[in-house]
């Protein structure tokens, strides 16, 4: 059977073993350096609406917290590896489309591109930095988000790019899973043991059909121009990893981190089969939705299922009502939109704003809790990632200046200590694409549309 | 619709288009066509992928299972309209539900061929010859490459040496309905177009695959394949002829309904949530009966009347006993039954005064005239307006003791806002009589509802109306509401946003459609075109 090339090739990219793989190779060159470095990850979270600066910033020359980051701040382990990087904006330019301030900050962020147009609609205009880092590491990301909203079940007609600040491609979203119970069930669910031998016959046949399947994706590619080529370079990528699935059940493997001592503790809710609403228009589970999604991402990157995630939390320009904040009302248009000075405007806003954001910082605290949990090589797992939390604008009266933008963790090294906050004034935000792709260990002298900017500065 | 009325309205879009074509001025690829036919190719060469809604429609007709939506990860078109959009991939999750669902559906499919063999009295070798001269070809929609057959036939090969002829069937129907030859509709093309450098023909079999999912949303049926294979699917005439057969089926009922609910996002009626503060009456019944009305309305506007003015213009309805007390109209209407009944023609002609475009079309606990008036701009008469600048305060602060009208009396004082507010709150507050459920109602808050309106036209005069009846009246009036539906079609033919090179053809196309004009006569109008059957070589457009 002509697939044969397909397993040396996905051998050869590094997935699954690769570490160990390489760890032969370097001894057999002589190499005899006594550890193998744990692998960098990179973690993406996106926030929509805004921050409330007054409450967000540490006061120059004070602690170093604030009201909506002391949740984040209050662990010093956490603290330590923290930065804090003020004077981020993104340009005002919808580049033509009917985008405004949420789709220009949010479609860019971590695109680095300028808007597509398509049909004046605005869409990201290349593959956001997560999965130039997977597929430069040779991964699938884990890509999750929660979208259910009461308010807006979905983003209004014309603005799907809303769906999903992450891009295989220009206009082309990876799209996330919103069902926790989906994602558990693809990465962690338990196996029956070494398949029977009738069952061992069926897996052989699903290879084998995935081998004939993957030779037609690559024969019709041969008669496509480059673009078309691409998005069915990413069909057959997928064809790769089934494949490796398939492998994985043939050892025995239910899963990939089926044995994993790391998964997550409880298996999450199968929202979908059992209450969808929760996932499109019923906002009532959204914080647990929150949580299972970040122990999926916790135990993904803890058991090395995969190098790269990224949470969405709520459309662009997300309209949820945080009840579970004791507010009841969309705060986009009532909280957001009224935050109109860095100082707030009426107390009771500013208060709703704080609780909507500090929220969101309990959620990152929680995370980078649970990754500098896990010991891993010298460190913890939060020593060997990149997690960054942003935001599609920097104040909720859409204002696209001083975006907050929050490193956590070393990057294996590729990030200096943390404990600070960073304020050399503006800089445009295609800098913070190539922070990420330097910190992750791939160099770049700029990102998106600024291919020379350079990384933040004062980092 | 009858069949002379649509000869009739054809016949009419053919001679305008002839006469726009002699145009001595065109631009130089299109004098350089030989059938005056002055649209360019549609677009690239590309692969589209089924959409989740018609993979479904596929693997009915196909293997005769339905598979459910649910199975599937909500997915983003960046046309809005779920044929076969230019955008869709398949990620690794979407791989592995194609892969599951290849493997629930194998069984029947090979059952199937398994029993056909069996009562032919078929050994092996002949039973896998037809299963690949019949299922395999259906489901690729088109005979299979050498490359592809080889490939397969090793597969079967092999799996019946180890699982028999069961298994090999089985195997090879997983590997069928995995390949891109079943799950993409290819736009490549062969030979290039003879007359116009740069640009490909497509094949007869992407002929018919194009033709029948823009106008039945699914695969095509036997007669048209077999047209693509002796090749009578290749001139205009021939698309046209299997058009017209298409146009009469069913399947092209519920197409047309598709494409009318996606233009108008009704199709999102569904998930609606109200404020159960605002709005105490809103509940499943009435969305469910606003959904059936909706159905029911656009088969008969669209499919049976068949034009823009019936959907935007005609007062019949369908309304169970719910909805009519929802419209505040006697009706005959009981529980279990919409029969068509008139509603009154001065509060609810078309489809704008109808609850469920309302309900869509309007606020989380208010009716929302800005959105409404952006939608009406946006997506019916593709004049969107700008976005708002920066630094403008973004929300009207709720007030009680107002009405919603009066909350944005600043977008009138204030000549800044007045710039873009007047023609989005002219539509807005002239469908201020229906309230965020649709409901109409004569006060708000204890003060009476201005519901006049001014629809503002592309040279700034505006057209004063009353009322979403009236507001209807004057879209029907207006070439933009035409036009602009031509792109809405192209967009849904095609499954690519026009670029400004397909301007020609969206021009055409237009020249001899209104209001009044069979929306199939527009669509065979179409599919006759070169937007339609040739692609460019380039992906970068010229």
């Amino acid at each position: 059977m002509s697939a044969r090339g397909i397993h040396r090739r996905a051998l050869l990219t590094g997935l699954g073993g690769s570490v160990a793989t390489m760890a032969i190779a370097r001894s057999l060159l002589g190499d005899f350096r006594p550890r193998v470095r744990p692998p960098r990850r990179l973690i993406l979270l996106m926030q929509n609406n805004g921050t409330q600066q007054g409450a967000f910033w540490p006061s120059p020359g004070g602690p170093f917290t604030s009201p909506i980051l002391a949740p984040l701040l209050s662990d010093p382990g956490v603290a330590s590896k923290t930065t804090l990087v003020r004077g981020v904006f993104v340009p005002h330019d919808a580049n033509g489309t009917n985008g405004n301030e949420h789709d220009i900050g949010f479609a860019r962020m971590f695109t680095g591109a300028k808007l597509m147009s398509v049909g004046n609609q605005p869409w990201g205009g290349a593959a956001s930095v997560d999965q130039v880092v997977a597929r430069a590491w040779g991964v699938d990301s884990l890509a999750l988000a929660i979208l259910a909203s009461a308010v807006e079940p979905q983003p209004k007609p014309g603005f799907d790019h809303r769906r999903s600040f992450s891009y295989v491609g220009p206009a082309q979203h990876k799209l996330p899973t919103l069902d926790p119970f989906e994602a558990y069930a693809r990465l962690f669910s338990d196996g029956s043991g070494p398949p029977d031998a009738a069952a061992r016959q069926q897996l052989l046949l699903r290879r084998s059909a995935l081998d004939a399947v993957a030779g037609n994706l690559q024969e019709v590619q041969s008669r496509l121009g480059p673009a078309e080529r691409a998005k069915l370079d990413v069909h057959l990528t997928s064809v790769r990893q089934l494949e490796q699935g398939l492998a994985r059940s043939l050892d025995g493997q239910a899963s990939p981190g089926a044995t994993c001592a790391r998964k997550p503790g409880v298996v999450p809710t199968d929202y979908r089969d059992t209450a969808p609403q929760l996932l499109l228009n019923d906002e009532s589970a959204i914080p647990q939705l929150v949580t299972s999604m970040l122990d999926l991402i916790a135990s993904a990157i803890g058991c090395g299922i995969t190098r790269v995630a990224t949470l969405q939390l709520g459309y662009c320009g997300g309209k949820w009502k945080f009840a579970w904040e004791g507010m009841g009302f969309d705060y986009h248009g009532n909280v957001a939109h009224r935050d109109t000075s860095d100082a707030g405007s009426s107390p009771q806003n500013t208060m709703c704003a704080v609780a909507a954001n500090r929220y969101f910082a309990t959620q990152v605290a929680y995370l980078a809790r649970k990754l500098d949990a896990m010991p891993d090589g010298d460190g913890t797992v939060l020593d060997n990632t990149l997690l960054v939390w942003a935001n599609e604008f920097g104040r909720g009266d859409h204002s696209l200046n001083n975006v907050p933008i929050v490193l956590v963790g070393k990057a294996g090294g590729g990030l200096p200590d943390g404990g600070r906050l960073v304020d050399v004034g503006p800089q445009t935000f295609q800098r913070l694409g190539c922070t990420v792709l330097r910190a992750v260990g791939l160099g770049a002298d700029g990102f998106g549309d600024e291919p020379a900017c350079g990384p933040l500065q004062g980092i | 619709m009858p069949r002379a009325h649509l000869a009739a309205a054809f016949a009419s879009a053919l001679v305008a288009a002839g006469a726009a074509g002699c145009q001595t001025d065109a631009p130089a690829a299109s004098a350089s066509t030989s059938d005056g036919d002055p649209s360019v190719p549609g677009g690239a060469r590309r692969m589209r992928r089924l959409s989740v809604p018609e993979y479904i429609r596929v693997v009915s007709d196909l293997v005769g299972v339905k598979v459910s939506p649910d199975r599937f990860l909500p997915e983003s078109s960046d046309t809005g309209y779920e044929n076969g959009p230019d955008n869709l991939t398949v990620q690794a999750d979407q791989a592995a539900t194609f892969e599951q669902l290849a493997g629930e559906l194998a069984k029947p499919a090979a059952a199937a061929q398994l029993a056909q063999c069996a009562q032919a009295g078929q050994d092996v070798t002949a039973c896998k010859q037809a299963f690949f001269d019949g299922f395999a070809t259906r489901a690729f929609r088109r005979p299979l490459t050498s490359g592809e057959a080889n490939r397969l036939g090793a597969l079967f090969d092999s799996a019946a040496g180890v699982a028999g002829l069961s298994g090999a069937l089985e195997t090879t129907s997983l590997a069928i309905l995995q390949s891109p030859g079943f799950l993409y509709r290819e736009e490549i093309g062969g030979a290039p177009a003879d007359d116009a450098p740069g640009a490909v023909r497509l094949a007869p079999y992407e002929l018919a695959s194009e033709l029948s999912f823009l106008l039945t949303g699914t695969m095509p049926d036997d007669a048209l394949l077999a047209a693509a294979g002796s090749g009578s699917l290749a001139t205009p005439a021939d698309l046209r002829r299997e058009a017209a057969r298409l146009l009469a089926t069913p399947a092209a009922r519920a197409q047309r309904r598709l494409l009318i609910d996606d233009w108008l996002a009704t199709s999102r009626l569904a998930s609606v949530v109200k404020d159960p503060a605002a709005y105490p009456g809103f509940d499943g019944a009435l969305q469910g009966a606003m959904r059936s009305e909706l159905d029911l309305f656009y088969d008969f506007a669209v499919s049976d009347r068949g034009t823009l003015a019936d959907l935007f213009g005609d007062s019949t309805s369908f309304v169970d006993a719910r909805l009519a007390r929802h419209y505040g109209s006697a009706g005959g209407a009981t529980d279990a039954d919409f029969p068509p009944i008139a509603l009154d023609p001065g509060t609810r002609s078309g489809v704008l005064t109808r609850g469920g475009f309302l309900t869509v079309h309007s606020g989380y606990g208010d009716s929302n005239p800005i959105e409404r008036g952006v939608f009406v701009l946006s997506a019916l008469l593709c004049t969107p307006p700008r976005p708002p600048p920066p630094d403008i305060p973004r929300t009207v602060p709720p007030d009680d003791t107002r009405t919603t009208r009066d909350r944005y009396a600043a977008h009138a004082s204030n000549p800044f806002c007045q710039g873009c507010h007047a023609a989005i709150d002219g539509v807005g507050f002239g469908l201020e009589q229906f309230d965020g459920v649709g409901a109409t109602r004569t006060q708000e808050n204890g003060y009476p509802v201005d519901t006049s309106g001014l629809l503002v036209d592309g040279d700034g005069t505006g057209a004063p109306f009353v009322g979403g009846s009236q507001l209807g009246a004057l879209l029907v009036a207006s070439p933009r509401l035409s036009q602009c539906f031509v792109r809405q079609v192209y967009r849904f033919a095609l499954g690519v946003a026009e670029s400004p090179a397909d301007q020609p053809t969206i021009d055409d196309l237009s020249g001899g459609f209104t209001a009044q004009s069979a929306i199939d006569a527009l669509l065979l109008d179409l599919v006759g075109r070169r937007a339609f059957l040739e692609r460019w070589t380039q992906e970068a457009q010229p």
